[in-house]
């Protein structure tokens, strides 16, 4: 079985990839980078919408999340693409008219999957908390943006991350609109040659990129979780705390 | 009279079925120090929280410093006020939680210049000033950068008292502040409200601590049932009370 | 008695067995040529209704039926119809594939159309295509794994040998898709076969039309595992069907009769 296995396209893959594979790697990766952090933008309104007073707002979010959770992605894709112009946009490299489409579908469908995950994340923060806030005299948005999200943010990683990591092999999807990305990439180089094992090359690069997140997930938690082990600050860190409102905001949204 | 901090007239409050204030009139004067006790239910909490409009009155009034409590008056009725005015009346009244609620995402100093600087717009040099003031008062300097984390109890509620205190309010509020305290600690906390009470700030603490009481309150408030059956000076209470049920009460805690 | 019901079980058992097993022979015994096709591609094969229909079909039919077999179509992706053909998903493959050399590396082909490539634009021609080498610069849709995929790459590298614009290729996996592509606007031109063309210039009432001339005339094959005897089973009913007029009959049905098979 192992000598089924063409081990020069595979090692010429992983190890010499060519322009217009980086270009498909690097699709894939602005892609997903892009609509995961639109999606939670997106989801944080969502979130916040459905936990207004003012009714159309929650019904606004009911909508929302219960149409783009229950229908299918490809079909979001293809009807977003289909039904609508997009601009092609130049930014330093091309990002095609479907890429663009791709990232808003994307974006939109993950945001009604977000709202849900920030959501949780939100209500998990102690009502006191809220309660401390408000009774300082902050408004409510102020004491949402200091208060409670910094602190719903330790709780929305895992799954944000879990989301994520999903979305850069869901970034697959795009190519069903022409959208030139890594499993684009195995699809040609298969079919100019009839050797399958582009696709193992290609699944390993969705290994990398997706292990490469793990890390960065495990340092962003390991950060987030400083503040709660109670650590005290340096001296470094107090003098700029001391001098600069803004970097001492920054230490404490994180 | 003109040096009334706190008027609540007839002040009722329902939760669901439930009514829990029947009708409560209380005036606290500037400098005064009020102790409310009464056995759990009897609605002092509930009273308290009114006074900050963390919860909706059904009836009567709450005025602060001639302002009315989450009401305005238009065309001769009450109806509910902003969002905006309710935080800006806020500004005016300091409160400490039975569970301190400390921001956890914060160092101490971070705490309790929060506010401050985004309530009031206090200039960040200015805020801090005052809350190394104040954090010398409570007898935690050493402390400002520390995460509430690695407090413990008596000292998170030393800076939830500074906390409050960083507003300048005109009104302190206190919800069973010693009541989830180990009882090492509780010492620390009531010596900063007894010094407190005797620089001459507006207090009202609801609590069950009867050797503060008695040394820091200008008068005590007993509830039952929702309603004041009784109200004095400390050696009114402590020697000769006049109602039954405040008998039977005194008598299990003292 | 244990044993009786042993004997029992064991006998019920083979009874199943011998059910179960006998339809499938009996189905191989009625023979069945299954054909995997993409059908995306009117009026060559696309979904009607859900089912199979098209002149592909009609001929997939034709020729099973003079195997003395009937046909059944397994819808396929075209950029992976050769593997399944390969991994026996299927008998044969009939797609309006073009005969290339590397697919002939790979399957056997009966040829049975002859056919060529359009580029189709919009109405008027705004963006004055002509050849491949005027796409310079200009966007065109196209289906992956097909020959006018292939050709777009060629005229790529050719055009960036010269300095030339490339040409911004749209590669879709689904012919539906790129035809899709250029009907909403999304592109300066489609690249498929004449057939396609032809039907999406017809259906669409006059707002395409063809640019320049036909491109890569060239035979389609039935594919067949190297090997595989219903190769020559299918190239023997091709002929008798063209012989007897059965063949040219479906092509006229579907107005295809220019692309009989060019001797």
């Amino acid at each position: 079985m192992l000598v089924a296995i063409d081990w020069h396209v595979i090692w010429l893959r992983l190890f010499h990839p060519d322009g217009t594979f980086a270009r498909a790697l690097w699709a894939t990766v602005y892609i997903s980078v892009v609509a995961q952090t639109l999606g939670v933008l997106l989801g944080l309104f969502a979130a916040l919408a459905r936990m207004s007073r003012i009714w159309p707002l929650r019904a606004l979010s009911g909508v929302y999340v219960l149409v783009f959770r229950g229908t299918p992605l490809l079909v979001q894709i293809f009807y977003l693409y289909f039904a609508f112009s997009w601009p092609t946009l130049h930014i330093g490299f091309t990002v095609s008219d479907a890429a663009v489409a791709a990232i808003v579908a994307l974006s939109i469908n993950e945001g009604a999957y977000m709202r849900e995950i920030i959501r949780a994340g939100i209500d998990s923060i102690d009502k006191g908390q809220m309660e401390a806030a408000r009774s300082l005299g902050m408004r409510y948005a102020l004491a949402i943006r200091r208060i409670v999200l910094p602190q719903a943010a330790r709780v929305i990683v895992p799954p944000l991350g879990n989301e994520f990591n999903n979305m850069m092999k869901t970034t697959s999807l795009a190519y069903t609109i022409g959208v030139y990305e890594l499993f684009a990439d195995a699809e040609q180089g298969y079919s100019r040659t009839f050797i399958a094992d582009y696709f193992i090359a290609v699944a390993f690069w969705y290994l990398v990129l997706t292990t490469v997140w793990t890390f960065v997930q495990a340092m962003i938690e390991r950060r987030l979780a400083a503040s709660e082990r109670g650590d005290v600050i340096g001296f470094r860190e107090r003098l700029v705390a001391a001098w600069n409102p803004v970097t001492a905001w920054a230490r404490g949204a994180r | 009279m003109s040096d009334v901090v706190m008027s609540a007239e007839d002040v009722r409050k329902s939760f669901g079925k439930l009514e829990v204030l029947k009708g409560v009139t209380l005036d606290v004067h500037k400098g005064e120090t009020v102790c409310i006790i009464g056995a759990s239910g009897s609605g002092k909490t509930t009273f308290i929280r009114c006074i900050n409009h963390l919860e909706k009155i059904d009836g009567g009034r709450i005025t602060v410093n001639g302002h009315l409590i989450g009401y305005r008056q238009r065309n001769g009725r009450l109806v509910e006020d902003s969002e905006k005015n309710i935080a800006r009346q806020r500004t005016e009244i300091g409160m400490v939680f039975q569970r301190f609620n400390l921001f956890p995402h914060m160092t101490v100093l971070e705490n309790v210049v929060e506010a401050p600087i985004r309530v009031l717009g206090l200039p960040h040099d200015q805020a801090v000033f005052r809350a190394e003031e104040l954090l010398e008062r409570v007898g935690l300097s050493d402390k400002r950068y520390t995460y509430p984390g690695k407090l413990s109890g008596g000292q998170q509620q030393r800076v939830a008292i500074a906390r409050a205190l960083a507003m300048r309010p005109a009104l302190m509020l206190f919800d069973e502040p010693t009541s989830a305290l180990d009882p090492e600690v509780t010492g620390e906390v009531l010596s900063v409200m007894e010094e407190l009470a005797h620089e001459g700030t507006t207090m009202i603490v609801v609590t069950h601590e009867m050797g503060f009481a008695r040394k820091a309150a200008d008068r005590i408030v007993m509830m039952d049932d929702g309603g004041i059956i009784e109200e004095g000076t400390p050696e009114h209470f402590f020697t000769a009370p006049e109602q039954e049920r405040t008998k039977q009460f005194l008598s299990k805690i003292l | 008695m244990r044993s009786i019901g042993i004997a029992a079980v064991g006998a019920l058992i083979l009874a199943v067995g011998a059910l179960v097993a006998y339809p499938a022979g009996a189905a191989r015994q009625a023979k069945t040529i299954s054909f995997c096709s993409d059908t995306t591609y009117p009026p060559m094969e696309s979904l009607v209704g859900g089912k199979p229909t098209g002149a592909d079909i009609d001929i997939a039919n034709a020729v099973a039926k003079q195997i003395g077999a009937s046909a059944q179509i397994k819808v396929t992706g075209f950029d992976v119809i050769i593997p399944a053909l390969l991994k026996k998903k299927c008998d044969a493959i009939i797609s309006s594939m073009t005969i290339t050399a590397a697919r002939s590396k790979q399957v056997h082909f009966t040829p049975y159309i002859t056919v060529g490539a359009f580029l189709m634009v919009k109405k008027g021609n705004p963006s004055h295509i002509s050849t491949l080498a005027s796409l310079s610069g200009k966007s065109v849709a196209v289906e992956s794994a097909t020959t006018e995929a292939a050709a777009l790459a060629a005229e790529n590298a050719a055009l960036s040998k010269q300095g030339k614009a490339k040409i911004t290729v749209k590669i879709f996996p689904a012919d539906t898709s790129a035809a899709a592509a250029i009907l909403a606007g999304k592109v300066d031109a489609y690249f498929a076969d004449a057939p396609p063309v032809a039907y999406y210039i017809t259906t669409t009432h006059g707002k395409f039309q063809t640019a320049g001339k036909q491109i890569e005339s060239a035979p389609e094959g039935i594919a067949t595992r190297k090997g595989d005897p219903l190769g020559s089973q299918i190239g023997k009913a091709v002929t008798t069907l063209y012989k007897n007029g059965s063949l040219p009959k479906i092509l006229a049905k579907w107005n295809l009769s220019a692309f009989a098979l060019k001797k």
